[in-house]
């Protein structure tokens, strides 16, 4: 590759010349740079600054066009003492931390079961990912008509398994319920892809090898399978808590935040408080609060599973 | 004798097969019910229970969809959630295989600082990120009748460049691409260099055709989420009825913002809504991305397996 470089004392060489042979001797610098200089100049204005844009927000009750005023911490204050604001925040952690109890065992048992020498399986995998990638949008309308008094499908179930009629838009309980139901149908398919490749990737081997030392059915599943899901369930957790705190479309949609602040979410106050109530800085560092939380939340978890392996 | 023992060994796996038949049978539930209902006239919907059963193909339903006033709104709609497939599928994809190819083949210095600074943008929500672009771009200065202050307008809101700005690096990209482009084996490179292949040759010659079932997936993952996109086109082109992306309009469309025919229908002492007719346009949203995710099943696994996507 740089069989063109003679060599010459570089004394005898012009400026533009000597600049030509350091590019040339540092080809995988100049390379590198040329390239990841315009991404990173892209970056900075849409990542970093952003993130650093949304602090300096936070501080202020800007209202997105008048001047502002910094306030302090006042909005971050109003976030934890607000009792409204308090009630929001556990709601959204109960849809994550339920969703995900119910989703990946779920996500896991179905993920062993399609691990299995079966027929169709790739069919049962499909339609167990179809959810996933289906809109939140139109399904939280679709859920809006299931729930309709007269010709929801969800009172016809209800009423012909011979319960009551349910009046699902006043229904806390029942709207809980629904938006779990709409979290883990939507989320449960991409669980049980990472968790095939995970267990397409644990070696024959070391089944082989166990089976020859007599270990059974159980102990190679015990000892075999499970600690080699460890990374993946962390990984799984992570992202599925991350995500779950992020839960949007059905609450917007289907239940407003109702009745009575029961089902709002964070990610829906934020919308609410910059685009209706006009309040950038309460959103915003509502914005922060969230993404503080999650990456605290994610580093917890990731060193409390790395323990429980090391253990 | 191999009958018998298939014979067999499909009698062992049947009560999993019963189990898996019945869980996707009720994962399919709801869009099989939408499909059905679909495809039923009014009073024969009200009249069936849990699950409408089309006695023959009935497109009444699409046929009122496909309005003279309403086709040109979708074909719109279509067309921008298109355009944005691809503006997002060729420069994040073109400049995410740029930066995994520096990141995963040149040497210099500052390489895993850059990779670190890239991923982290993806342990943040993406509120945080999305109230200030949405700011930047409302008082973005002497645009959409904004003044040099960047007040009195609107910017770039209910614009087009709104929905194709923000996100063009996919920090998730190039790590997929840089998981795959270790995969491939270095002399292949190193061979096409001898024969005089310059950078570019080299990763258009060498690297894509390795890299095609990653791309494969990486053009479907972005139909789909520009397909179903709601939170950010909400915030930046609500008030744009002509630049609605596909997620966002069917969904207008579905709640009754986009005026269609015999959405009500008069009956006696009153009206009543035509549930088939908004389960028609669910249908009609929810089949593209999963047709498309259907046929390239295939691609997903391989392409997530070759980017070592294990636990």
């Amino acid at each position: 590759m740089n069989s063109s470089l003679s060599i010459q004392p570089s004394g005898s060489l012009s400026l533009w010349e000597r600049w030509q042979r350091y590019l040339r001797q540092h080809r995988d610098q100049t390379l590198a740079w040329t390239i990841l200089t315009p991404i990173l100049i892209y970056y900075f204005f849409f990542s970093i600054v952003p993130v650093l844009t949304n602090l300096v927000i936070s501080f202020t009750d800007w209202n997105g066009f008048n001047a502002f005023h910094f306030v302090g911490l006042k909005n971050y204050f109003r976030f934890f003492e607000d009792k409204y604001y308090r009630q929001v925040f556990s709601n959204t952690a109960y849809f994550a931390v339920v969703s995900m109890v119910i989703g990946l065992p779920l996500g896991v048992i179905v993920a062993l079961m399609l691990n299995q020498q079966i027929r169709a399986r790739g069919i049962y995998r499909t339609l167990w990912y179809i959810p996933t990638v289906t809109s939140g949008a139109i399904i939280s309308q679709m859920v809006i008509v299931f729930m309709a008094p007269y010709g929801g499908v969800f009172n016809l179930i209800v009423t012909g398994l011979g319960f009551k009629a349910v009046i699902w838009q006043t229904d806390v309980n029942a709207l809980r319920n629904i938006i779990l139901g709409y979290t883990v149908w939507k989320g449960v398919g991409s669980t049980i892809v990472l968790y095939l490749a995970a267990l397409q990737g644990i070696p024959r081997e070391l089944y082989e090898a166990a089976m020859v030392d007599g270990a059974g059915r159980f102990q190679r599943f015990w000892y075999i399978t499970v600690p080699m899901l460890t990374n993946m369930t962390t990984f799984v957790f992570v992202t599925g808590i991350i995500g779950g705190f992020q839960i949007f479309e059905p609450i917007q949609l289907i239940s407003r935040g109702g009745p009575f602040n029961s089902t709002n979410v964070v990610l829906n106050q934020i919308y609410n408080d910059a685009f209706k109530n006009l309040d950038f800085g309460i959103a915003t560092s509502s914005a922060t609060i969230l993404a503080l939380f999650l990456l605290f939340a994610s580093m917890i978890s990731m060193r409390a599973m790395r323990q429980g392996e090391a253990a | 004798m191999n009958r018998t023992r298939t014979f067999l060994y499909q009698i062992r796996n049947s009560p999993l097969h019963l189990f898996l038949i019945v869980t996707s049978a009720i994962m399919m539930y709801p869009l099989i019910y939408g499909l059905f209902a679909s495809m039923v006239g009014m009073e024969e919907f009200y009249r069936a229970g849990w699950m409408p059963m089309p006695t023959s193909l009935n497109f009444i339903n699409y046929i009122s969809i496909f309005d003279p006033t309403v086709v040109p709104m979708m074909v719109r709609s279509v067309g921008v959630t298109l355009f944005r497939t691809l503006w997002y599928a060729v420069v994040s994809g073109g400049s995410a295989l740029l930066a995994a190819y520096a990141l995963a083949r040149l040497r210099f210095r500052g390489k895993e600082f850059v990779f670190m600074l890239l991923l982290s943008s993806t342990m943040l929500p993406g509120i945080v990120y999305q109230l200030p672009i949405y700011i930047m771009m409302a008082r973005f200065p002497l645009l959409g009748g904004n003044d040099i202050m960047g007040q009195g307008g609107s910017g770039m809101i209910n614009t087009m460049p709104s929905l194709l700005l923000p996100g063009l690096v996919a920090p998730f990209i190039i790590f997929l691409l840089r998981q795959s482009i270790y995969g491939i084996p270095i002399e292949y490179e190193e061979a096409a260099r001898i024969d005089g292949a310059n950078f570019l040759q080299v990763l258009w010659y060498v690297y894509v055709p390795f890299l095609s079932p990653v791309f494969v997936v990486i053009l479907i993952n972005t139909f789909v989420a520009q397909w179903n996109d709601y939170l950010w086109p909400l915030m930046v082109v609500g008030g744009n009825p002509s630049l609605l992306p596909t997620g966002l309009f069917f969904q207008r469309m579905m709640a009754g913002a986009i005026p269609l025919k015999n959405v009500q229908v008069a009956v006696p002492g009153g009206t009543i809504t035509n549930i088939p007719l908004i389960l028609a346009i669910a249908t009609l949203a929810t089949l593209p991305t999963v047709l498309l995710y259907s046929f390239f099943q295939r691609y997903f696994t391989e392409g997530m397996q070759g980017a070592g996507l294990k636990g």
